[in-house]
Protein backbone atom coordinates (compact mmCIF):
# COMPACT_ATOMS: atom_id res chain seq x y z
CA UNK A 1 0.00 0.00 0.00
CA UNK A 2 1.44 3.31 -1.02
CA UNK A 3 1.38 6.48 1.21
CA UNK A 4 -0.27 8.08 -1.42
CA UNK A 5 -2.86 10.96 0.14
CA UNK A 6 -1.02 14.29 1.15
CA UNK A 7 0.00 14.84 4.15
CA UNK A 8 0.16 18.61 3.46
CA UNK A 9 -3.69 20.36 3.33
CA UNK A 10 -4.74 22.46 -0.17
CA UNK A 11 -4.24 25.51 2.10
CA UNK A 12 -0.87 24.16 3.03
CA UNK A 13 0.27 23.49 -0.36
CA UNK A 14 -1.22 27.36 -1.66
CA UNK A 15 1.50 28.91 1.36
CA UNK A 16 4.63 26.75 0.28
CA UNK A 17 3.74 28.08 -3.24
CA UNK A 18 2.99 31.31 -2.79
CA UNK A 19 6.39 31.66 -0.24
CA UNK A 20 8.41 30.11 -3.28
CA UNK A 21 6.87 33.05 -5.23
CA UNK A 22 7.32 35.61 -2.89
CA UNK A 23 11.24 34.14 -2.78
CA UNK A 24 11.19 34.55 -6.29
CA UNK A 25 10.29 37.85 -6.32
CA UNK A 26 12.75 39.05 -3.44
CA UNK A 27 15.37 36.85 -5.13
CA UNK A 28 14.35 39.36 -8.37
CA UNK A 29 14.59 42.46 -6.34
CA UNK A 30 17.70 41.31 -4.51
CA UNK A 31 19.48 40.91 -8.17
CA UNK A 32 18.02 44.29 -9.46
CA UNK A 33 19.73 46.53 -6.21
CA UNK A 34 22.39 44.50 -4.85
CA UNK A 35 23.72 41.32 -7.24
CA UNK A 36 26.06 40.31 -5.04
CA UNK A 37 23.78 40.25 -1.62
CA UNK A 38 21.48 37.92 -3.78
CA UNK A 39 24.37 35.36 -5.22
CA UNK A 40 25.39 35.13 -1.26
CA UNK A 41 22.05 34.33 -0.20
CA UNK A 42 21.45 32.00 -2.98
CA UNK A 43 24.60 30.35 -1.69
CA UNK A 44 23.96 30.57 2.17
CA UNK A 45 20.02 28.84 1.30
CA UNK A 46 21.38 26.56 -1.01
CA UNK A 47 23.91 25.00 0.76
CA UNK A 48 22.27 25.02 3.75
CA UNK A 49 19.44 22.78 2.27
CA UNK A 50 21.79 20.90 0.07
CA UNK A 51 24.43 19.76 3.56
CA UNK A 52 20.57 18.81 5.06
CA UNK A 53 19.72 16.51 2.01
CA UNK A 54 23.54 15.45 2.53
CA UNK A 55 23.78 15.25 6.33
CA UNK A 56 20.51 12.93 6.02
CA UNK A 57 22.61 10.24 3.99
CA UNK A 58 25.35 10.49 6.13
CA UNK A 59 22.58 9.66 9.12
CA UNK A 60 21.19 6.68 7.15
CA UNK A 61 25.37 5.28 6.33
CA UNK A 62 25.52 5.84 10.19
CA UNK A 63 22.76 3.69 10.96
CA UNK A 64 24.08 1.23 8.26
CA UNK A 65 27.65 0.72 9.35
CA UNK A 66 26.79 0.85 12.83
CA UNK A 67 23.51 -1.58 12.40
CA UNK A 68 21.64 -0.04 14.33
CA UNK A 69 17.85 -0.28 14.65
CA UNK A 70 16.22 2.44 16.89
CA UNK A 71 15.91 5.15 13.86
CA UNK A 72 15.03 2.45 11.49
CA UNK A 73 11.34 3.00 12.27
CA UNK A 74 11.52 6.63 10.61
CA UNK A 75 14.24 6.37 8.25
CA UNK A 76 11.82 6.90 5.17
CA UNK A 77 11.87 10.75 6.92
CA UNK A 78 15.56 11.60 6.25
CA UNK A 79 15.34 9.33 3.27
CA UNK A 80 12.84 11.55 1.58
CA UNK A 81 15.09 15.03 2.76
CA UNK A 82 17.97 13.54 0.30
CA UNK A 83 15.22 14.29 -2.45
CA UNK A 84 16.22 17.67 -2.23
CA UNK A 85 19.85 16.87 -3.28
CA UNK A 86 19.28 17.01 -7.27
CA UNK A 87 17.62 20.28 -7.11
CA UNK A 88 20.59 21.50 -4.76
CA UNK A 89 23.04 20.31 -7.23
CA UNK A 90 21.02 22.29 -10.13
CA UNK A 91 20.70 25.51 -8.06
CA UNK A 92 24.35 25.06 -7.19
CA UNK A 93 25.34 24.48 -11.15
CA UNK A 94 23.33 28.02 -11.66
CA UNK A 95 25.57 29.57 -9.01
CA UNK A 96 28.86 27.98 -10.25
CA UNK A 97 28.59 29.55 -13.88
CA UNK A 98 27.09 32.74 -13.05
CA UNK A 99 27.54 33.53 -9.74
CA UNK A 100 30.80 33.32 -8.50
CA UNK A 101 32.59 36.10 -10.31
CA UNK A 102 30.61 38.58 -7.77
CA UNK A 103 31.25 36.68 -4.90
CA UNK A 104 34.80 35.56 -4.89
CA UNK A 105 37.79 38.24 -4.96
CA UNK A 106 40.09 35.16 -5.87
CA UNK A 107 38.41 35.33 -9.47
CA UNK A 108 38.60 38.98 -10.16
CA UNK A 109 42.02 40.35 -11.35
CA UNK A 110 43.10 42.44 -8.74
CA UNK A 111 42.44 39.59 -6.19
CA UNK A 112 44.16 36.96 -7.83
CA UNK A 113 46.85 39.41 -8.12
CA UNK A 114 47.76 39.48 -4.43
CA UNK A 115 50.92 37.17 -3.54
CA UNK A 116 49.11 35.00 -1.12
CA UNK A 117 46.34 34.30 -3.86
CA UNK A 118 49.12 33.29 -6.75
CA UNK A 119 50.73 31.37 -4.00
CA UNK A 120 47.48 29.11 -3.67
CA UNK A 121 46.80 29.88 -7.42
CA UNK A 122 47.25 26.01 -8.52
CA UNK A 123 43.72 25.09 -5.80
CA UNK A 124 42.32 28.47 -6.18
CA UNK A 125 41.43 28.67 -9.66
CA UNK A 126 38.07 28.74 -11.59
CA UNK A 127 39.05 25.61 -13.37
CA UNK A 128 39.58 23.67 -10.06
CA UNK A 129 36.24 25.14 -8.28
CA UNK A 130 34.22 23.44 -11.49
CA UNK A 131 35.72 20.45 -11.56
CA UNK A 132 36.05 19.20 -7.72
CA UNK A 133 31.98 20.76 -7.54
CA UNK A 134 30.87 18.53 -10.46
CA UNK A 135 33.12 15.93 -9.11
CA UNK A 136 31.84 16.38 -5.57
CA UNK A 137 28.05 15.95 -7.32
CA UNK A 138 28.63 13.21 -9.04
CA UNK A 139 29.37 11.42 -6.53
CA UNK A 140 26.93 12.29 -4.15
CA UNK A 141 24.50 11.72 -6.51
CA UNK A 142 25.48 8.29 -7.45
CA UNK A 143 26.25 7.29 -3.89
CA UNK A 144 22.70 9.10 -2.32
CA UNK A 145 20.60 7.30 -4.93
CA UNK A 146 22.45 4.06 -4.84
CA UNK A 147 21.18 4.44 -0.48
CA UNK A 148 17.74 5.31 -0.83
CA UNK A 149 16.74 2.87 -3.89
CA UNK A 150 18.42 -0.10 -2.15
CA UNK A 151 16.01 0.68 0.68
CA UNK A 152 13.36 1.14 -1.14
CA UNK A 153 13.89 -1.86 -3.03
CA UNK A 154 13.52 -3.95 0.21
CA UNK A 155 10.07 -2.89 0.86
CA UNK A 156 9.37 -5.79 -2.07
CA UNK A 157 11.79 -8.12 -1.86
CA UNK A 158 11.70 -8.45 2.05
CA UNK A 159 15.45 -10.12 1.75
CA UNK A 160 18.88 -8.79 4.01
CA UNK A 161 20.73 -8.39 1.11
CA UNK A 162 19.66 -5.14 0.19
CA UNK A 163 20.75 -3.91 4.12
CA UNK A 164 24.22 -5.98 3.52
CA UNK A 165 24.35 -3.89 0.20
CA UNK A 166 23.78 -0.51 1.96
CA UNK A 167 26.22 -1.34 4.38
CA UNK A 168 28.66 -1.41 1.65
CA UNK A 169 27.20 1.92 -0.19
CA UNK A 170 27.18 3.38 3.41
CA UNK A 171 30.84 2.93 4.20
CA UNK A 172 31.98 4.33 0.56
CA UNK A 173 29.56 7.12 0.91
CA UNK A 174 30.82 8.42 4.07
CA UNK A 175 34.58 8.01 3.06
CA UNK A 176 33.93 9.52 -0.36
CA UNK A 177 31.70 12.39 1.21
CA UNK A 178 34.26 13.29 3.93
CA UNK A 179 36.90 14.00 1.29
CA UNK A 180 34.54 15.90 -1.24
CA UNK A 181 32.60 18.48 1.33
CA UNK A 182 35.61 19.23 2.66
CA UNK A 183 37.31 20.78 -0.23
CA UNK A 184 33.32 21.95 -1.16
CA UNK A 185 33.27 23.82 2.27
CA UNK A 186 36.62 25.31 1.38
CA UNK A 187 35.98 26.10 -2.27
CA UNK A 188 32.40 27.27 -1.47
CA UNK A 189 33.11 29.24 1.48
CA UNK A 190 36.68 29.40 2.94
CA UNK A 191 37.72 30.93 -0.47
CA UNK A 192 35.52 33.71 0.61
CA UNK A 193 38.35 35.29 2.21
CA UNK A 194 41.21 33.45 0.04
CA UNK A 195 44.08 34.95 2.52
CA UNK A 196 42.73 33.61 5.32
CA UNK A 197 42.48 30.19 6.35
CA UNK A 198 41.67 27.41 9.22
CA UNK A 199 42.79 23.34 8.79
CA UNK A 200 39.99 22.69 11.25
CA UNK A 201 37.31 24.55 8.81
CA UNK A 202 35.73 21.61 6.74
CA UNK A 203 35.52 19.84 10.40
CA UNK A 204 33.28 22.82 11.24
CA UNK A 205 31.31 22.88 8.74
CA UNK A 206 30.32 19.53 8.57
CA UNK A 207 29.38 19.79 12.22
CA UNK A 208 26.56 22.10 11.82
CA UNK A 209 25.23 20.41 8.99
CA UNK A 210 25.09 16.83 10.66
CA UNK A 211 23.33 18.60 13.96
CA UNK A 212 21.15 20.24 11.39
CA UNK A 213 20.00 17.02 10.06
CA UNK A 214 19.46 15.55 12.96
CA UNK A 215 17.49 18.78 14.40
CA UNK A 216 15.36 18.73 11.22
CA UNK A 217 14.85 15.09 10.77
CA UNK A 218 13.19 15.62 14.51
CA UNK A 219 11.21 19.02 13.24
CA UNK A 220 9.99 16.96 10.33
CA UNK A 221 9.15 14.15 12.76
CA UNK A 222 7.31 15.68 15.17
CA UNK A 223 5.09 17.37 12.67
CA UNK A 224 4.18 14.55 10.83
CA UNK A 225 3.24 12.80 14.10
CA UNK A 226 0.62 15.72 14.57
CA UNK A 227 -1.11 15.33 11.29
CA UNK A 228 -1.36 11.54 12.39
CA UNK A 229 1.59 9.88 10.87
CA UNK A 230 4.55 7.75 12.69
CA UNK A 231 1.84 7.91 15.52
CA UNK A 232 4.16 4.56 17.10
CA UNK A 233 7.09 6.73 17.43
CA UNK A 234 7.44 7.45 21.23
CA UNK A 235 9.27 8.66 24.05
CA UNK A 236 12.22 5.85 23.56
CA UNK A 237 12.86 7.01 20.04
CA UNK A 238 12.19 11.28 20.87
CA UNK A 239 14.98 10.39 24.10
CA UNK A 240 17.51 8.73 21.57
CA UNK A 241 17.12 12.12 18.82
CA UNK A 242 17.25 14.43 21.81
CA UNK A 243 20.51 12.64 22.98
CA UNK A 244 22.03 13.05 19.32
CA UNK A 245 21.08 16.89 18.95
CA UNK A 246 22.46 17.20 22.27
CA UNK A 247 25.86 15.25 21.79
CA UNK A 248 26.36 16.99 18.54
CA UNK A 249 25.51 20.27 19.41
CA UNK A 250 28.15 19.94 21.67
CA UNK A 251 30.59 18.76 19.33
CA UNK A 252 29.86 21.42 16.73
CA UNK A 253 30.99 24.08 19.83
CA UNK A 254 34.14 22.24 20.59
CA UNK A 255 35.16 22.78 16.96
CA UNK A 256 33.68 26.08 16.91
CA UNK A 257 35.85 26.63 20.29
CA UNK A 258 38.70 24.74 19.24
CA UNK A 259 39.00 27.19 15.98
CA UNK A 260 38.42 30.46 17.70
CA UNK A 261 40.59 29.99 20.65
CA UNK A 262 43.64 29.22 18.95
CA UNK A 263 43.43 31.59 16.61
CA UNK A 264 42.11 34.42 19.37
CA UNK A 265 45.05 33.30 21.35
CA UNK A 266 47.63 33.50 18.38
CA UNK A 267 46.85 36.70 17.51
CA UNK A 268 48.00 36.40 14.13
CA UNK A 269 47.30 39.23 11.82
CA UNK A 270 46.90 36.78 8.64
CA UNK A 271 44.10 34.35 10.74
CA UNK A 272 42.68 37.02 13.71
CA UNK A 273 41.04 39.21 10.37
CA UNK A 274 38.73 36.17 10.37
CA UNK A 275 37.78 36.48 14.27
CA UNK A 276 38.12 40.71 14.36
CA UNK A 277 35.69 41.23 11.28
CA UNK A 278 32.80 38.81 13.11
CA UNK A 279 33.52 39.05 17.04
CA UNK A 280 34.12 42.94 16.93
CA UNK A 281 31.50 45.27 15.87
CA UNK A 282 28.12 45.55 14.50
CA UNK A 283 28.69 41.84 13.25
CA UNK A 284 29.09 40.55 16.71
CA UNK A 285 25.55 40.77 17.19
CA UNK A 286 25.18 38.16 15.02
CA UNK A 287 28.55 36.14 16.00
CA UNK A 288 28.20 35.65 19.45
CA UNK A 289 23.97 34.47 19.52
CA UNK A 290 25.44 32.16 16.79
CA UNK A 291 26.91 30.25 20.15
CA UNK A 292 23.84 30.76 22.17
CA UNK A 293 21.57 29.66 19.60
CA UNK A 294 23.72 26.91 18.18
CA UNK A 295 24.57 25.60 21.41
CA UNK A 296 23.80 27.21 24.76
CA UNK A 297 20.42 26.85 23.89
CA UNK A 298 19.51 23.35 22.86
CA UNK A 299 22.68 22.16 25.91
CA UNK A 300 20.49 24.00 28.81
CA UNK A 301 16.75 22.68 26.97
CA UNK A 302 17.99 19.21 26.45
CA UNK A 303 20.37 18.85 29.43
CA UNK A 304 17.94 16.35 31.47
CA UNK A 305 16.24 13.47 30.43
CA UNK A 306 12.54 15.21 30.64
CA UNK A 307 13.75 17.83 28.09
CA UNK A 308 14.62 15.12 25.43
CA UNK A 309 11.94 13.20 25.86
CA UNK A 310 9.41 15.70 25.85
CA UNK A 311 8.36 16.29 22.47
CA UNK A 312 7.26 20.23 22.92
CA UNK A 313 11.31 21.03 24.29
CA UNK A 314 12.37 18.76 22.07
CA UNK A 315 10.53 20.86 19.12
CA UNK A 316 11.94 24.08 20.57
CA UNK A 317 15.47 22.51 20.79
CA UNK A 318 15.51 21.70 16.85
CA UNK A 319 13.67 24.59 16.06
CA UNK A 320 16.49 26.73 17.62
CA UNK A 321 19.14 24.73 15.58
CA UNK A 322 17.62 24.55 12.51
CA UNK A 323 17.63 28.47 12.97
CA UNK A 324 20.56 28.62 14.19
CA UNK A 325 22.55 26.91 11.44
CA UNK A 326 21.02 29.46 9.33
CA UNK A 327 22.55 32.50 11.16
CA UNK A 328 25.79 30.07 10.90
CA UNK A 329 26.07 29.93 7.60
CA UNK A 330 25.02 33.43 7.23
CA UNK A 331 28.12 34.45 9.99
CA UNK A 332 30.64 32.28 7.62
CA UNK A 333 29.67 33.87 4.21
CA UNK A 334 27.99 37.29 4.34
CA UNK A 335 30.70 39.29 6.65
CA UNK A 336 33.94 39.01 3.79
CA UNK A 337 31.07 40.67 1.47
CA UNK A 338 29.69 43.04 3.93
CA UNK A 339 31.97 44.35 5.72
CA UNK A 340 30.69 47.29 7.00
CA UNK A 341 27.90 45.54 9.08
CA UNK A 342 24.93 42.78 8.79
CA UNK A 343 22.29 43.44 6.26
CA UNK A 344 19.52 41.27 7.72
CA UNK A 345 16.22 42.37 6.05
CA UNK A 346 12.89 40.96 3.99
CA UNK A 347 15.45 39.61 1.06
CA UNK A 348 16.76 37.22 3.80
CA UNK A 349 13.83 36.02 5.25
CA UNK A 350 11.86 35.33 2.08
CA UNK A 351 14.31 33.65 -0.01
CA UNK A 352 15.01 31.67 3.06
CA UNK A 353 11.46 31.14 3.79
CA UNK A 354 10.93 29.98 0.07
CA UNK A 355 13.60 27.27 0.33
CA UNK A 356 12.19 25.82 2.87
CA UNK A 357 8.86 26.22 1.35
CA UNK A 358 10.59 24.05 -2.04
CA UNK A 359 12.42 21.62 0.12
CA UNK A 360 8.48 20.57 2.34
CA UNK A 361 7.22 20.09 -1.30
CA UNK A 362 10.21 18.13 -2.46
CA UNK A 363 10.49 16.18 0.80
CA UNK A 364 6.28 16.11 0.79
CA UNK A 365 6.39 14.19 -2.55
CA UNK A 366 9.64 12.24 -2.31
CA UNK A 367 7.94 10.39 1.03
CA UNK A 368 4.80 10.14 -0.44
CA UNK A 369 6.67 7.93 -3.48
CA UNK A 370 7.67 5.15 -1.04
CA UNK A 371 6.13 3.21 1.90
CA UNK A 372 6.23 4.90 4.88
CA UNK A 373 8.29 2.68 7.16
CA UNK A 374 10.76 0.64 5.68
CA UNK A 375 8.87 -2.68 5.69
CA UNK A 376 11.50 -4.67 4.61
CA UNK A 377 14.29 -4.12 6.63
CA UNK A 378 15.13 -6.94 9.06
CA UNK A 379 15.58 -3.69 12.37
CA UNK A 380 12.20 -2.57 12.15
CA UNK A 381 10.57 -4.31 14.48
CA UNK A 382 13.23 -3.80 17.36
CA UNK A 383 13.05 -0.35 16.00
CA UNK A 384 9.13 -0.13 16.89
CA UNK A 385 9.62 -2.27 19.97
CA UNK A 386 11.88 0.15 21.22
CA UNK A 387 12.86 0.61 24.85
CA UNK A 388 14.60 3.04 26.94
CA UNK B 1 18.52 -8.61 60.22
CA UNK B 2 19.78 -10.52 57.67
CA UNK B 3 18.25 -10.41 54.19
CA UNK B 4 16.75 -13.76 52.33
CA UNK B 5 17.10 -13.92 48.86
CA UNK B 6 15.96 -16.14 46.26
CA UNK B 7 17.25 -15.91 42.76
CA UNK B 8 16.62 -17.53 39.40
CA UNK B 9 19.65 -17.69 37.08
CA UNK B 10 18.94 -17.67 33.31
CA UNK B 11 20.63 -18.37 30.20
CA UNK B 12 19.54 -15.48 28.08
CA UNK B 13 18.32 -11.80 28.83
CA UNK B 14 14.66 -12.35 27.00
CA UNK B 15 13.97 -15.43 29.26
CA UNK B 16 15.27 -13.00 32.58
CA UNK B 17 12.26 -10.47 31.06
CA UNK B 18 9.64 -12.90 30.76
CA UNK B 19 10.11 -14.06 33.87
CA UNK B 20 10.18 -10.77 35.50
CA UNK B 21 6.92 -9.89 33.77
CA UNK B 22 5.35 -13.23 34.44
CA UNK B 23 6.19 -12.46 38.41
CA UNK B 24 5.06 -9.18 38.46
CA UNK B 25 1.41 -10.42 36.59
CA UNK B 26 1.41 -13.18 39.43
CA UNK B 27 2.12 -10.80 42.17
CA UNK B 28 5.56 -11.96 43.20
CA UNK B 29 7.56 -9.34 41.98
CA UNK B 30 11.16 -9.27 41.58
CA UNK B 31 13.44 -6.34 43.00
CA UNK B 32 16.48 -6.90 40.99
CA UNK B 33 18.32 -7.96 38.18
CA UNK B 34 21.99 -8.39 37.98
CA UNK B 35 22.94 -9.25 33.71
CA UNK B 36 26.16 -9.00 31.86
CA UNK B 37 25.19 -6.12 29.92
CA UNK B 38 22.05 -3.48 30.06
CA UNK B 39 18.71 -4.51 29.50
CA UNK B 40 16.37 -1.95 28.34
CA UNK B 41 13.15 -1.99 29.35
CA UNK B 42 13.81 -3.98 32.59
CA UNK B 43 13.24 -1.15 34.89
CA UNK B 44 9.84 -0.77 34.32
CA UNK B 45 9.14 -4.35 34.98
CA UNK B 46 11.00 -4.27 38.27
CA UNK B 47 9.55 -0.53 38.68
CA UNK B 48 12.81 0.80 39.85
CA UNK B 49 12.96 4.06 40.78
CA UNK B 50 14.70 6.72 38.89
CA UNK B 51 18.56 6.62 39.87
CA UNK B 52 20.04 9.79 41.66
CA UNK B 53 22.96 9.54 39.62
CA UNK B 54 21.86 12.17 37.52
CA UNK B 55 21.89 14.81 39.98
CA UNK B 56 25.07 13.59 41.26
CA UNK B 57 26.73 14.25 38.01
CA UNK B 58 25.41 17.19 37.42
CA UNK B 59 26.09 18.77 41.13
CA UNK B 60 29.80 17.18 40.10
CA UNK B 61 30.40 19.00 37.28
CA UNK B 62 29.48 22.04 38.28
CA UNK B 63 31.62 21.81 41.04
CA UNK B 64 34.40 20.92 38.57
CA UNK B 65 33.56 23.89 36.55
CA UNK B 66 33.07 26.84 39.42
CA UNK B 67 36.46 25.42 41.06
CA UNK B 68 38.24 25.54 37.81
CA UNK B 69 37.26 29.12 37.00
CA UNK B 70 38.17 29.66 40.34
CA UNK B 71 41.23 29.01 40.15
CA UNK B 72 42.02 30.48 36.96
CA UNK B 73 40.42 33.50 38.48
CA UNK B 74 42.24 33.67 41.44
CA UNK B 75 46.09 32.90 40.51
CA UNK B 76 45.80 34.92 37.02
CA UNK B 77 43.87 38.01 37.90
CA UNK B 78 44.49 38.19 42.06
CA UNK B 79 47.66 36.48 43.57
CA UNK B 80 50.27 36.43 40.67
CA UNK B 81 48.99 38.68 37.76
CA UNK B 82 51.27 38.17 34.42
CA UNK B 83 51.13 39.83 31.08
CA UNK B 84 51.02 37.04 28.90
CA UNK B 85 50.72 37.94 25.19
CA UNK B 86 49.46 41.32 25.82
CA UNK B 87 46.00 39.51 26.85
CA UNK B 88 43.73 40.62 29.39
CA UNK B 89 44.40 39.25 33.37
CA UNK B 90 41.17 38.07 33.17
CA UNK B 91 41.48 36.42 29.91
CA UNK B 92 38.15 33.81 30.13
CA UNK B 93 38.65 32.11 26.34
CA UNK B 94 41.92 30.57 27.45
CA UNK B 95 40.21 29.40 30.81
CA UNK B 96 37.87 27.48 29.11
CA UNK B 97 39.88 24.39 28.58
CA UNK B 98 40.35 24.00 32.10
CA UNK B 99 37.00 24.43 33.03
CA UNK B 100 35.63 21.72 30.43
CA UNK B 101 38.45 19.32 31.87
CA UNK B 102 37.12 20.23 35.22
CA UNK B 103 33.50 19.94 34.56
CA UNK B 104 34.12 16.29 32.98
CA UNK B 105 36.61 15.13 35.52
CA UNK B 106 34.49 16.26 38.45
CA UNK B 107 31.06 14.76 36.87
CA UNK B 108 32.95 11.61 35.99
CA UNK B 109 34.75 10.63 39.45
CA UNK B 110 31.88 11.84 41.49
CA UNK B 111 29.37 9.48 39.60
CA UNK B 112 31.85 7.03 40.28
CA UNK B 113 31.66 7.33 43.57
CA UNK B 114 28.33 8.16 43.99
CA UNK B 115 27.24 4.77 41.99
CA UNK B 116 29.39 3.00 44.91
CA UNK B 117 27.48 5.00 47.42
CA UNK B 118 23.91 4.19 46.10
CA UNK B 119 24.96 -0.06 45.85
CA UNK B 120 26.72 0.23 49.44
CA UNK B 121 29.67 -0.88 47.76
CA UNK B 122 33.84 -0.14 49.28
CA UNK B 123 36.55 -2.15 48.02
CA UNK B 124 36.33 -4.29 51.50
CA UNK B 125 33.41 -5.52 50.50
CA UNK B 126 32.02 -8.52 48.16
CA UNK B 127 28.07 -8.51 46.71
CA UNK B 128 26.64 -11.51 47.91
CA UNK B 129 25.89 -12.16 44.40
CA UNK B 130 28.58 -11.89 43.11
CA UNK B 131 30.09 -15.31 42.20
CA UNK B 132 26.75 -16.05 40.11
CA UNK B 133 28.68 -15.51 36.33
CA UNK B 134 26.33 -12.55 35.61
CA UNK B 135 29.55 -10.97 34.98
CA UNK B 136 30.27 -13.59 32.07
CA UNK B 137 26.52 -15.61 30.23
CA UNK B 138 24.33 -15.80 33.02
CA UNK B 139 21.27 -13.33 33.72
CA UNK B 140 20.08 -13.54 37.81
CA UNK B 141 16.85 -12.05 38.81
CA UNK B 142 16.82 -11.38 42.40
CA UNK B 143 13.77 -12.15 44.79
CA UNK B 144 13.01 -11.16 48.22
CA UNK B 145 11.67 -13.86 50.59
CA UNK B 146 9.71 -13.21 53.61
CA UNK B 147 8.05 -16.99 53.85
CA UNK B 148 8.30 -20.65 52.89
CA UNK B 149 5.24 -20.35 51.26
CA UNK B 150 6.20 -16.98 48.63
CA UNK B 151 9.71 -19.50 48.59
CA UNK B 152 7.88 -22.57 47.02
CA UNK B 153 5.47 -20.25 44.89
CA UNK B 154 8.38 -18.37 43.14
CA UNK B 155 10.62 -21.25 42.91
CA UNK B 156 7.66 -23.01 40.86
CA UNK B 157 7.32 -19.88 39.03
CA UNK B 158 11.35 -19.71 38.04
CA UNK B 159 11.33 -23.87 36.82
CA UNK B 160 8.53 -23.10 34.81
CA UNK B 161 10.21 -20.16 33.07
CA UNK B 162 13.42 -22.21 32.68
CA UNK B 163 15.77 -21.18 35.13
CA UNK B 164 18.91 -22.82 35.02
CA UNK B 165 19.34 -23.12 38.94
CA UNK B 166 17.82 -21.42 41.76
CA UNK B 167 19.68 -20.18 44.69
CA UNK B 168 18.98 -19.29 48.22
CA UNK B 169 21.19 -15.95 49.05
CA UNK B 170 22.16 -14.60 52.40
CA UNK B 171 22.63 -11.04 51.62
Amino acid sequence: MENSKSFLSPAEKTLCRSFIFLAVLALGWTFHKAPQRAWANLLIDNFYFLSLSLSAAVFISALYLTKAGWAVAFRRIPEAMTAYLPYGIAFAAIFIFAGIKSLYVWTTPQGAAQPEVIAKAIFLNWKAFVSVSLGAFAVWLFFVRKLVSNSRLQDEERDIARTLKNRGVAAAYVVTFAISYSLIAIYWIMSLEPLWFSTLYPWFIFAGMFVNGIATTTLILLWLQRKNLYKDIGSAHYHDLGKMLFAFSIFWVYLWFSQYMLIWYENIPEEITHFTLRSIGSWSYVFWPNVMMNWLLPFLILLSVAGKKNPKTLFLAALISFVGHWTDLYVLIMPPLEKSGPVLGFPEFFIFGGFIALFVLIFENALRSAKPYPVGDPLLKESLALHE
Amino acid sequence: MPNKNLVGIFSSDEKLVHAAQKAKEAGLPAFDAYTPFPIHGIDEILELKPSFLPRVCFFGGLTGLLSAFTLQYWVHAVYWPMNIGGKSFTAYPAMVPICFELTVLFAGVSTFFGLLFSRGMHPFKTSPFWGLQTENDKFALVFDLDSEEKANKISSLLNQEGALEIREITA
